[in-house]
């Protein structure tokens, strides 16, 4: 897995979201910190699995990555997807001390009409052997082992791991995220009651890159609490 | 656990500023407390829902009624007993006093300065008489009918440089004085010190102990530092400001025998002047924007540790033990 590793001083953890990479933090990174950005299995400079994996395969390999450069007392900061990956990794590493979640993935979303028409279209065409319906813009991009990966990970809801995640939370929330709507973080607050919330105004699914300032200090007073 | 309740917003032109140190400082609370936040808007007072949100208060506010009294927070059915009220308001009721004797007649501990003492520092001319007679230096103040030029004017008892204006004429002294004027009837006029440089400096107390943080220099542009530079980050600061130590050592002494001699209690931020190699007491801040977290923690203080320290240390009046009916018989007696 190729990771940045800059910095020294408190071990922070960038665990980047679906079709990002490591860039995606480059506004808001703080050297004061020892930094690390691996770019996760098929993204970035990473190459993709050749088979289908699931979300154990990418904690597997966090866990590698934390090992090669002996990493201690490790805080988490972790966006979209990543979240899953720091949710699992807080919940079975003892090297995690805390976790900044942004913008969190891993709670099982609201289904609306529209997505059960959807999967009503799938089933006939598939009985019917007509063309099925496209998938979602990001199943869409994908190719090979990874499209599997992605149905793999959505699939995976974490609602019963939160209880397992001992260490301090901090949840990050765009106001206005459309890809994890605030209802989410409902879910990630009731599974987490120690946990704080900070929302973010006028921002979105990537509120940190759009208040890099304000979300480097929320992050930089969460590790100086944990100390 | 101990129960603490966040008190925030109220009738005050700095109500929105209460909102955001109350969401600021309500999401670091140390978990060993249950945080309750309750909102005063319009005499009512709720628990409201999204509280960290912003946009929960800007439109009618969703959650629930509360009451606070002298047995405690009343939620539906529940009351629930206050070890501690974290005071989050700015200006008007919430900081000149009033709310303070509220919690003293209730017996609430709470973490600012007494009824009198918060009644004194919110309004420029009462505090700036009593700081020139306890020994502080303070700008010259002016009679309204007699300025000399170059002046400030300021609405006595606002903050957030709200309603603050610079004179250098007549026809610009009326302007200046119309508009402190329309923020509150009682108007400071003040020597302008050109060119001063501002630096503020917090200080709080521990048990026997006083913490005073480091000094921060905000650089701003024009004559004041203003609402928008304050709040909508359109202005740096220098924290640690940089300074002789001589200088730093000044204002530290300063500001805690400032705490001192008022009856200080809570986080307290003093603004100073400096111009021309002397120090002045600008003003005195009994509840700080975000409880000047930034100012403590530039001295190692973290946000955690201020607020613990601030709840562990909050106080309120004894009540006296009055023995009822003890003196009647006397009274009746010298009556006949």
């Amino acid at each position: 897995m190729f990771c940045v590793r800059q910095g020294q001083g408190q071990e922070v953890l960038y665990l980047h979201g679906w079709g990002c990479s490591h860039e995606v933090f480059a506004s808001c990174r703080n050297p004061s910190f020892c930094e690390t950005l691996p770019d996760l299995y098929g993204f970035g400079e990473t190459p993709a699995p050749t088979h289908p994996v699931d979300l154990d395969y990418y904690v597997e390999g966090v866990k590698r990555l934390m090992d090669r450069y002996y990493m201690q007392n490790v805080v988490v900061v972790a966006h979209s997807f990543g979240a899953r990956i720091a949710v699992r990794l807080a919940a079975t590493s003892p090297h995690v001390v805390g976790l900044v979640l942004v913008g969190a993935a891993g709670m099982r979303p609201r289904r609306g009409v529209k997505y059960l028409a959807r999967v009503a279209h799938a089933k006939l065409a598939k009985l019917f052997r007509l063309r099925p319906p496209e998938g979602s813009e990001d199943y869409r991009r994908l190719s090979g082992a990874m499209k599997g990966t992605f149905v793999n990970i959505v699939h995976t809801y974490q609602e019963k791991e939160l209880s397992r995640v001992t260490v301090p939370v901090l949840l990050v929330w765009g106001a206005e995220d459309k890809e994890t709507p605030p209802y989410m973080l409902k879910r990630f607050e009731k599974g987490l009651p120690l946990s704080r919330t900070v929302w973010m105004e006028r921002c979105g699914h990537f509120c940190f890159a759009q208040q890099p300032d304000r979300f480097r200090r929320l992050v930089a007073t969460f590790v100086e609490e944990l100390q | 656990m101990k129960n603490v309740v966040l008190l925030y917003g109220g009738r005050s032109y700095e109500h929105d500023v209460s909102v955001i140190t109350a969401i600021e400082v309500g999401q670091w609370c140390p978990q060993q407390y249950r945080l309750y936040p309750v909102y005063m808007r319009d005499g009512e007072w709720w628990l409201v829902k999204d509280w960290q949100r912003f946009g929960s208060y800007t439109s009618t506010i969703k959650g629930r009624k509360v009451r606070l009294d002298d047995e405690g927070l009343h939620v539906g059915i529940k009351t629930v007993k206050v070890d501690c009220v974290l005071l989050s308001t700015h200006g008007g009721e919430g900081e000149d006093g009033r709310l303070q004797s509220l919690l003293e007649w209730w017996g609430l501990p709470y973490t600012s300065c007494d009824p009198l003492t918060s009644g004194i520092l919110m309004d420029k001319v009462f505090a700036k008489s009593v700081l020139k007679e306890r020994g502080f230096v303070v700008a010259p103040a002016y009679p309204e009918s007699a300025p000399v030029y170059p002046v400030i004017v300021k609405p006595a008892r606002l903050g957030s440089s709200i309603g603050v204006g610079v004179a250098r004429n007549e026809e610009e002294y009326r302007q200046a004085l119309a508009n402190a004027e329309d923020y509150d009837r009682s108007v400071l006029v003040e020597q302008f010190l050109e060119g001063a440089v501002e630096y503020n400096c917090a200080i709080l107390r521990d048990g026997d102990q006083l913490l005073v943080s480091e000094i921060e220099c905000p650089r701003h542009t024009g004559d004041t530092y203003t609402f928008g530079q304050k709040y909508q980050k359109e202005c740096e600061h220098a924290l640690p400001a940089p300074m002789e130590d001589g200088l730093r050592e000044e204002i530290k002494r300063t500001t805690s025998s400032l705490y001192t001699a008022l009856r200080c209690k809570g986080v307290v931020r003093v603004d100073y002047l400096y111009h021309q190699g002397t120090l002045y007491v600008n003003e005195v801040n009994t509840i700080p924007g975000a409880l000047s977290y930034r100012l403590f923690g530039a001295a190692g203080v973290s946000i955690g540790k201020l607020l613990t320290i601030l709840i562990e240390n909050a106080s309120c009046q004894p009540r006296p033990k009055v023995k009822y009916g003890e003196l009647l018989d006397d009274l009746i007696g010298a009556w006949k």
